[in-house]
């Protein structure tokens, strides 16, 4: 059972405020991803966690209690590092018996020729390695805990770097990017490594990444974090389906959100310039509706359907380039009422692919639209009312 | 056809090959040409000049074969100054290389004033080493001395320092130490500056958090090809230690503080027995050759190259 627990910590660095006061909370067994564009504080805020860094207010509570005046060593946690961190100097085996050695043995105990003399001494590292061959066994490093790090690959190494993690049997697990120095291949193979370690062992986990594929496919919940701030907290499907504004609508999802420019009538009636029928309605009460407004409209690449440009009700557009991803399709059209800089992104199923660079299209975004002020906030939107759905076209592609 | 053209072809390609090479040659030839003249000649003429009994500005010499090394070997002056030397070194290398690394540590940790510091403990190593051998000369008079005044404060009995034969040596091991250890310093900062900070915050983590277990287990094994580097070279320079003598002491009292160097320079340019220096100097090389090829054999194997 570990929770953790963040209360308005806040740091700077001299004059550079790196984190606003943040809150976030993260449930026994979780595996919580944080993820956020580069700088905007997210190793700092792990740093904060593991007691590397000291922040300058606001308390980190481990299970309900306060570990900030621990050393790192104290908060019985563990962290593997971007870098990996291991030890050059020392193989496998050391290094992952370091963590272990330092915590069941005492200065004397750990003197090279105490196990010569003491048999207690004997059993401690004895005991010691026996761990060591598990978490070993466990990452699939059982023959090379003689070699020294230089003489792994980047992926074993990395693996390393997680068993080394492991043999404590950390109460929280700290992860900062661990895979941004592999391949793509051995990335999204690691990916399902960690997740399926992190179920069995079932060890509260905090997560450090930049890329989104990862935090979607990884975590039980995911903060967004930008410029010091979470500025949503939530399931993968809740950041993708109710983004609480246009950064994180705009950071989560490949390929990012389509933007395009619309008005917001005093009614609530959202409507993109060129198109007739309006393509959304914003619920009353946000405030937004008072007076005429600029909002944008995003739709998401899936939700992009192309049709014939005659259809009624439909934005035009040509085709710019074609990318084939196998199962699927990318569609880049320059919309052509909006000047051609301005590009949206449709994803088509690669079955009924049957565009080319240089055609002209027309496409609508019948469903799931959302709306953003011009603050950036995400308007709630009520569902579209039936009659105003355009008929389902025959031509559509 | 092909038959025909195949030998001129292989002709010019073989031509453009000399020609290649040639220019690299001319292009490289004033460097080789410097090397030869001012390290390879001389060299091959300091390996002749041992086995003849050539002194400086005579007409003449005669080949003496080893007869200059069997003189050495039974030479008195000869084993005090190796033995000198060597003493010289065993004391300065291994106190300067503790001293120098403990300060860059101390220096690196310290939060204000690194720079002040650095610069400061580097000083011996970019003075003059005859303009300070003044200072130490006065600091150190046996009667005017200021460290002497302090003795005498201190209730402790006045030292001859350079001028008794008892302390003359360990007083230029001492001169010979803060020389060294300001460049341990600044080497070792150097090979600390390239630790990644990330080791020591797994450290910090892993239980590996305060002063010693820290050092010990990443700090001094990650110094490691900093710390042979910094022994051999340490070792070199004190085993060539010329200018603190030569300005000091001039060998005296009696023969105690006689060095290789100094001996090689007494006996070339102030008896002008050439041959004999030169075969003083080929002793030298081979000592300095045996401990480059120990670090490359034993040391080496035992560090780790990052
Ligand atoms: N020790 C430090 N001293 C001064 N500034 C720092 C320090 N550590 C971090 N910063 C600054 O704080 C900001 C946040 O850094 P942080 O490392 O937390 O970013 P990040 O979100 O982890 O980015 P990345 O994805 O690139 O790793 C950066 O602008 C960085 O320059
Ligand atoms: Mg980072």
């Amino acid at each position: 059972m570990t929770t953790l627990t963040l209360s308005a910590i806040e740091k700077s660095f001299g004059t550079r405020r790196v984190l606003n006061p943040v809150d976030l909370a993260c449930a026994d067994g979780e595996f919580l991803v944080i993820v956020g564009p580069s700088g905007c504080g997210k190793s700092t805020l792990l740093r904060i966690i593991a007691g590397l860094t000291q922040q300058d207010s606001g308390s980190v509570r481990i299970d309900g209690a306060p570990v900030d005046d621990l050393a790192p060593k104290e908060r019985d946690i563990a962290m593997v590092f971007q870098s990996y961190a291991l030890y050059p100097h020392m193989t496998v085996s050391q290094n992952l018996a370091l963590p272990l050695v330092m915590r069941d043995l005492n200065w004397v105990e750990r003197l090279p020729f105490a196990a010569k003399l003491s048999g207690r001494v004997r059993a401690k590292r004895r005991a010691a390695l026996e761990v060591v061959r598990g978490a070993a066994e466990t990452v699939a490093l059982s023959e090379y805990l003689d070699a020294k790090p230089k003489e792994l690959s980047g992926g074993q190494r990395q693996r390393v770097a997680l068993a080394r993690a492991l043999v404590r049997r950390p109460r929280l697990f700290l992860l900062d990017e661990p895979l941004s120095n592999l391949d793509a291949a051995l990335r999204s193979l690691t990916r399902t490594e960690i997740v399926d370690l992190q179920r069995r062992l079932g060890v509260t986990t905090v997560y450090v990444t930049h890329d989104q594929v990862e935090a979607m496919t990884m975590a039980d919940r995911i903060a967004v974090m930008m410029d010091g701030d979470i500025v949503q907290l939530g399931t993968p499907r809740e950041l993708h389906d109710e983004p609480a504004d246009r950064r994180v609508a705009r950071f989560i999802g490949t390929p990012a959100i389509n933007l395009l420019p619309a008005t917001l009538s005093t009614a609530g009636t959202v409507r993109i310039p060129g198109l007739a029928a309006p393509v959304a309605e914003v619920l009353p009460g946000t405030g937004e509706t008072a007076s005429e407004r600029t909002v944008e409209v995003g739709v998401r690449a899936e939700h992009v359907r192309l049709a014939d440009p005659a259809t009624a009700g439909a934005l035009r557009g040509k085709i710019r380039t074609v990318e084939y991803l196998g199962s699927d399709a990318l569609i880049h059209l320059s919309v052509e009422h909006l000047g051609a800089a301005h590009a949206i992104v449709a994803r088509v199923s690669a079955d009924d692919l049957a565009h080319r660079a240089g055609d002209h299209v027309g496409f609508l975004a019948p469903e799931r639209v959302h709306v953003f002020a011009a603050d950036g906030r995400r308007l709630p939107v009520r569902p579209r009312p039936a009659h105003a759905d355009p008929e389902p076209q025959a031509a559509a592609l | 056809m092909t038959l025909a053209f195949a030998p001129t072809l292989v002709r010019r390609r073989t031509l453009a090959r000399v020609g290649a090479s040639l220019i690299g040659w001319a292009m490289t030839l004033p460097f080789v040409a410097g090397m030869v003249l001012f390290l390879v000649l001389p060299c091959i003429a300091v390996l002749g000049m041992a086995f003849t009994d050539w002194s400086l500005g005579a007409r003449e010499f005669g080949f003496v074969g080893f007869q200059n090394f069997e003189v050495l070997f039974g030479d008195r002056t000869f084993r005090q100054s190796l033995g000198n030397t060597l003493i010289f070194a065993a004391i300065v290398t291994p106190v300067s290389v503790a001293i120098g690394l403990w300060l860059a540590v101390l220096v690196e940790a310290s939060v204000r004033g690194r720079a002040f510091f650095r610069s400061a403990l580097f000083l011996p190593v970019v003075s003059t080493t005859v303009a300070m051998a003044i200072v130490w000369e006065f600091l150190l008079h046996p009667t005017l001395g200021p460290v002497n005044t302090l003795f005498a404060a201190l209730g402790l009995p006045r030292q001859g320092f350079l001028a008794d034969a008892d302390t003359v040596l360990v007083t230029l091991a001492m001169i010979g130490i803060w020389e060294n250890a300001g460049y341990v310093m600044v080497l070792t900062l150097a090979g600390l500056k390239s630790i990644p900070s990330d080791l020591y915050d797994a450290g910090a983590i892993d239980g590996v958090d305060e002063g010693w277990s820290r050092f010990w287990a990443i700090t001094f094994p990650m110094l490691g090809p900093t710390m042979v580097f910094v022994v051999i070279v340490s070792l070199l320079r004190s085993l060539r230690t010329f200018d603190t003598v030569a300005a000091l002491t001039q060998g005296g009292p009696r023969g105690s503080s006689e060095v290789l160097l100094w001996t090689i320079y007494e006996e070339g340019f102030m008896f002008f027995r050439v041959g004999y220096a030169a075969a003083l100097t080929v002793v030298f090389v081979v000592l300095l050759l045996v401990i480059t090829f120990v670090k490359f054999r034993v040391l080496d194997r035992a560090v780790h190259y990052g």
